[in-house]
């Protein structure tokens, strides 16, 4: 087998790259993936009769109580929507967001400034992100098999860190996160608002947006035509590590205590709201949109259920029935039509 | 195929139309609505306080709605108590999964004059306004020695299995159990005290251990529920049965078939329905701007004691579970 490196191919041979590719992207998202138009539908007819039921779905405070959780786990879905975009998962997401959370826990112990607290997390997010995207990127092991590997290790280190116990007694400077508000818009979703368009930009109009659906829609291609993919797949992974240690400043402000086991439930919410959004499982196409849609869709319906009196467990099942019929509609009205079949 | 889409979207829309046309509103009862959060929804010890603070709650008039996680994670109990707040209940009970990570939507909600109530797990005290307790650490501790030395003619050998060495909880309730054997039993001696980790297993193997290092150990207690179930298993499989005494706090789910073959004479804890109540009358007393008194009779449960200072009321004492009365608790 001859190495793909051997014949690299320029970019510059095919004029500028970009361009073209938006033009694509634009087409399908306009053409093929309606489903995030069916679960807007969907969601507007829950929350009309939602809203008819109780009386307070649509209070300010409602919303501004389910914007928080909710721009929580979005911002881990954005990075699950590049981890998916470029065709792998990670399923160590949940366990990034403790280790984030319990090395803020311990910077605070520490007494160390807000920025230094932060900027701890981050890095925490971000080097449990490296590590994935170096197993997976460079050493090319499946990315389900090293993040089933890395969810255990990095949820261990999170629990041996912390010894099992929360921290408290955080600084006011990191509780600022989830009692400031804009407008009554809390600060945490307009934050999560400034980094979806920033993802956003990424994903549609530099190169390495480019090479993320590149790599997901044909990998084999990708290296073929010279395409870095090591350094791409490096790059997703770490940026979703980086988003997660945001998500575990965020979980920790808004609970005032850090533990290991915070972000665990936030994994498979992320992976099922990129999939609510539209995005295929195998790869090769994201929407920014159609995450925020998935993601949204999830907690208003929960939320709207808690107000309708819905027991517990109900609920949980009423909100995968979402998922399926979703799902299956996107699917059934691609199906139908002939000119992309 | 525009028109297609339009007929699918009219019907759906006509099937939501004749969904909300019928069911009713929901009544905006907020001035009565008493919220009741368990650590999680679905267990028998919560589904006992669950029914005995529904049926205090309709005797006194109070809208009763429980509803929690579906797992015994703080962050999500978060969620569901933050989602609850839009409906501002009138009194919110929470049984807190952890007290930290509770303490500022507790507080919140007592920003926007919603009552708060903690009951079975307390949070931040200046998070809440009253914390319903089961029974107090040093009545807990002593009653549980009290039934060990009974059976043991108050001398020989003990051992204590525990849960975590670092639960606080466990180790008040242990500080009380070696304080009372030291000033009223001074003839026992304690042996050792082990951690099971709350779990059957590590107990058992624990257990079994203590059963081969100390040949004439007389006596046993499990302090963590998942203790005496697994200390009973060890004596069993050791042929032992009747020999060693079991004194310690479970729950009569876990010790029926212990209890009913008499390898175990007595299991202690609390009655968790009754708990339920006493938080249900709590939530009423505050709607009625009433402060509790110290020895009030609280029908259905008794008498129960108050600390005003530490905003705190106190069900009162542990109940024992022997084969007379086991059959009358499933939790």
């Amino acid at each position: 087998m001859t190495s793909p490196s051997s014949a690299p191919v320029s970019l510059e041979q095919f004029g500028n790259p970009a361009p073209k590719f938006i033009n694509r992207m634009m087409k399908l998202r306009l053409s093929e993936n309606l489903q995030p138009g069916v679960v807007t539908l969907l969601v507007l007819f829950f929350c009309i009769y939602a809203g008819y039921r109780s009386g307070d779905f649509w209070s300010a405070l409602n919303w501004q109580l389910l914007a928080q959780p909710l721009s929580e786990a979005g911002l881990v879905s954005l990075g699950m929507m590049f981890v998916i975009a470029c065709g792998g998962i990670d399923l160590s997401a949940g366990a990034t967001v403790g280790v984030a959370a319990v090395t803020a826990g311990i910077a605070a112990h520490h007494n160390f400034p807000v920025r230094a607290i932060e900027a701890a997390a981050l890095a925490a997010g971000i080097l449990c992100g490296a590590f994935n995207g170096l197993l997976i990127g460079v050493l090319r092991l499946s990315s389900i098999l090293v993040t089933l590997g890395s969810m255990i290790l990095f949820s261990g280190i999170a629990l041996a860190l912390s010894n099992g116990s929360s921290f408290a007694g955080f600084p006011g400077g990191l509780l600022w996160w989830n009692d400031a508000a804009l407008f009554g818009i809390p600060v945490e979703f307009l934050f999560f608002l400034a980094i979806a368009a920033v993802v956003a930009v990424l994903l549609r109009y530099t190169l390495w947006g480019h090479y993320v659906i590149a790599i997901g829609s044909n990998r084999v291609a990708a290296r073929y035509s010279g395409y870095p993919v090591a350094l791409t797949l490096f790059g997703v992974y770490t940026l979703e590590g980086l988003l997660c240690g945001m998500t575990g400043i965020l979980l920790v402000a808004r609970l005032a205590s850090a533990r290991a086991d915070m972000g665990q439930g936030l994994m498979l919410m992320a992976i099922a709201a990129v999939v609510l959004g539209g995005a295929p499982i195998a790869g090769g196409s994201a929407s920014v949109i159609a995450t925020l849609v998935g993601v949204a869709a999830f907690y208003i319906v929960q939320d709207g259920l808690l107000l309708l009196d819905v027991p517990p467990f109900v609920q949980r099942a009423l909100t995968s029935v979402l998922l399926l019929v979703a799902i299956a509609a996107g699917n059934l009205l691609r199906g139908s039509r002939k000119d992309l079949r | 195929m525009k028109k297609r889409y339009c007929r699918a979207f009219a019907s759906l829309a006509l099937v939501a139309l004749l969904l909300a046309t019928g069911c009713s509103r929901l009544p905006r009862n907020s001035k009565t609505l008493f919220v009741m959060v368990p650590k999680l929804v679905g267990i028998p010890y919560f589904n006992s306080a669950r029914d005995g603070a529904s049926q205090e709650a309709s005797r006194l008039g109070l809208h009763f709605f429980y509803t929690g996680p579906t797992a015994a994670d703080a962050s999500l109990q978060v969620d569901v108590i933050a989602g609850l707040l839009a409906r501002h209940p009138a009194v919110l009970a929470v049984s807190c999964d952890d007290a930290n990570a509770l303490a500022p939507v507790l507080r919140r909600a007592r920003r926007y004059g919603i009552s708060v109530l903690t009951w079975d797990a307390d949070s931040q005290a200046d998070a809440r306004d009253w914390f319903v307790s089961q029974v107090e650490d040093e009545t807990l501790g002593r009653h549980v020695m009290d039934v060990l030395a009974e059976q043991l003619g108050g001398r020989g050998q003990y051992a204590i299995i525990t849960g975590s060495l670092t639960a606080s909880n466990l180790n008040a309730w242990l500080y009380w159990m070696k304080k009372q054997q030291q000033e009223k039993y001074p003839e026992m001696q304690l042996v050792a005290v082990v951690p099971g980790n709350d779990d059957q297993q590590q107990s058992f193997v624990q257990a079994q251990s203590l059963l081969q290092a100390y040949p004439s150990l007389r006596g046993f207690i499990g302090n963590s529920s998942a203790a005496p179930p697994a200390i009973a298993r060890a004596i069993e499989q050791a042929g032992l049965s009747g020999q060693i005494a079991i004194a310690g706090l479970s729950t009569p789910n876990l010790m029926r078939h212990y209890i009913e073959n008499k390898t175990v004479k007595t299991i202690t804890l609390w009655d968790p329905g009754k708990l339920g109540r006493l938080t249900a009358a709590m939530g009423a007393m505050m709607l009625r701007h009433e402060i509790p008194r110290d020895g009030m009779d609280v029908p259905g449960v008794g008498l129960i004691r108050v600390f005003p200072e530490m905003r705190k009321i106190v069900m009162g004492s542990p109940l024992d579970f022997t084969r007379e009365n086991i059959d009358q608790y499933w939790f």
